[in-house]
């Protein structure tokens, strides 16, 4: 990675620091020809999340939380200002596709493959672009190892349509996860699952993170979910998305069901709840 | 008195079984009211029977042509054959070529939809007048026949194929970006199977065109096979004859449309098919 840090300018260096994601000066607007209506989506967003933070970003509705992810994906190009992951633009050639995964909130599990074969899909293809090293068995290993992690240990052979919608969420999890990947992030990835099974999966989460020490970086339109996951959590303004509250997550690790009936965990959700209704 | 719970014999439950013995049913309760109706209706209505022959016409005609029938079937299907095929391997090739690039998609659309909605069937005289100008000593107007097929048949399957590689969520767009995929890494993993099934359904169309296509070839070329020999009948009022050759013509499209089922159906294990195309 030190190739990376002597290409910078020393003004890049100011801005980036060392942080794992860093957004200088972002601005979105969609339709930018002068014929069409435009979108103001984002407007100046500062924003760095450390090596092994964990952040959350809500927002109302159309607030431009899927578009801030989508632009530390490399999926959108900001219009002003730059996005780095790790140092290195995201738009620019040196961007490594190793670096980031992406859980979105719909399982994208193909109907044709195994569950196995769906964890396998981006090692094959990062693979045959040379994004990454080492063998096929090694990460077939780590398939079966991150299958048990994620808890879905014997439905290797299974295709997505006999397994549960938040059991193919855990797929598309773990597919993220094969490549090891130091930053994921996350849209709304529980957002289409029951309560219960949504807390079930915010625990395991939380434990995946532990073990695995990624940046995470979620979207979610659910605060308490926001509180109990995240080391911080970002609010958003209605559009153009503005940061308007960074609150920092002072709750103990390691989190359990019990946290959520902690009265820190109560005050810190009635204050995000009432900064983001003073915002919005 | 027994309780439905405990009916052992499967007699009046909902089981699939069940189901598909009543769809079979009712499908044999239809057709024999069907005949039944064209057998009895034109004699009480007072029509003759050389204008309006009845089923036991049709079966006897059919009963002495047999042979001459079963002679012409080879050239005429082959034709078909040879065209659906034909026009198989291109809309796949085309099609998936189309789908990598946008641009040009965009410039052929209007191109590939207004061809397919002209009625293509009114070419022929045009076609075989044209194949009449190859000066090749083996090729005769027989080929118009192949290339009537080929050119019936392949634009509906060209558009399912397209409609059918670009048939891919948002999400999994996105997904394939973040991992840097190529085009030909989308089409190999996602665009190609997410495909086969608009392909099957454009196959099961595209023979019966492909039929057609063959049958009015001979219509007008006069070239042997089961299409002429429909021709001489109609041109004879054969009414009877021209109705048996066109029922034979129906089932070998029926039998071949079949086939094509039970191999998607075989071959697509994670989707439901039709017989007819389209949705389920």
């Amino acid at each position: 990675m030190s190739s990376e840090t002597a290409t910078e300018t020393p003004a890049d260096a100011t801005t980036s620091g060392d942080s794992m994601i860093s957004f200088s000066g972002v601005d979105k607007i969609y339709g930018t020809d002068a014929a069409e209506e435009s979108v103001h989506a984002l407007t100046d967003v500062d924003l760095d999340v450390e090596p092994g933070e964990f952040v959350s970003v809500v927002g109302p509705s159309g607030c431009g939380k899927t578009t801030l992810l989508h632009m530390a994906a490399g999926i959108l190009e900001p219009t002003n200002g730059s996005v780095k992951i790790d140092g290195v633009d995201v738009n620019g050639p040196e961007h490594e596709r190793n670096k980031l995964g992406l859980v979105f909130q719909h399982p994208v599990a193909l109907q044709w493959r195994t569950v196995r074969k769906n964890v396998m899909l981006p090692v094959q293809i990062l693979k045959e672009n040379g994004e990454i090293e080492g063998d096929m068995d090694h990460y077939r290993e780590r398939a079966e190892d991150l299958l048990s992690l994620v808890g879905l240990e014997g439905f290797g052979d299974s295709y997505p349509n006999e397994l549960s919608g938040g059991m193919q969420q855990r797929v598309t999890i773990t597919q993220s996860l094969i490549y090891e990947p130091s930053v994921l992030l996350m849209d709304e990835p529980f957002g289409s699952l029951d309560a219960m099974t949504k807390d079930e999966l915010n625990l395991e989460l939380l434990r995946i993170w532990n073990e695995t020490e990624k940046t995470i970086l979620f979207i979610t339109h659910d605060l308490d979910e926001a509180v109990f996951l995240s080391d911080r959590v970002i609010v958003l303004s209605p559009r153009p998305g503005e940061i308007v509250d960074d609150i920092e997550i002072d709750l103990p690790r390691p989190r359990t069901e019990d946290t959520r009936g902690s009265e820190r965990f109560i005050e810190l959700s009635a204050e995000i709840h009432r900064h983001f209704k003073s915002h919005v | 008195m027994e309780k439905i719970g405990e009916r052992t014999s499967g007699v009046g439950r909902i089981t699939p079984a069940n189901t598909k013995r009543t769809r079979w049913t009712l499908s044999v309760i239809g057709v024999v009211s069907w005949l039944l109706l064209w057998q009895f209706v034109p004699r009480l209505l007072g029509l003759q029977a050389r204008y309006f022959p009845t089923p036991v016409d049709v079966y006897d005609e059919l009963a002495r042509i047999w042979e001459p029938v079963l002679k012409a079937i080879p050239p005429t299907l082959q034709a078909a054959i040879v065209g659906f095929l034909l026009s198989l391997v291109l809309s796949i090739a085309i099609g998936a070529i189309l789908v990598s690039n946008e641009a040009i998609l965009e410039a052929l659309m209007p191109f590939i939809v207004g061809v397919n909605t002209v009625p293509r069937i009114a070419m022929t005289p045009l076609i075989i007048y044209w194949v009449g100008f190859i000066p090749v000593t083996w090729i005769d107007l027989w080929l118009a026949n192949y290339v009537m097929a080929l050119w019936v048949a392949f634009f509906p399957m060209l558009i399912a194929a397209i409609d059918g590689f670009r048939d891919i969520d948002e999400d999994t767009k996105n997904m394939l970006e973040v991992y840097g995929a190529t085009e030909w890494q989308a089409f190999k993993y996602v665009r190609f199977k997410n495909g086969l099934p608009f392909i099957f359904d454009g196959m099961k169309i595209g023979f019966i065109l492909a039929m057609v296509g063959a049958v009015v070839g001979e219509f007008v070329s006069n070239t042997f096979g089961v299409g002429s020999m429909a021709a001489s009948a109609i041109s004879r009022t054969s009414v009877s004859r021209a109705i048996s050759i066109v029922l034979v013509l129906g089932f070998i499209s029926a039998t071949v449309v079949f086939v094509i089922y039970v191999a998607e159906s075989r071959l697509i294990f994670w989707r439901d098919s039709s017989v007819m195309g389209g949705e389920p």
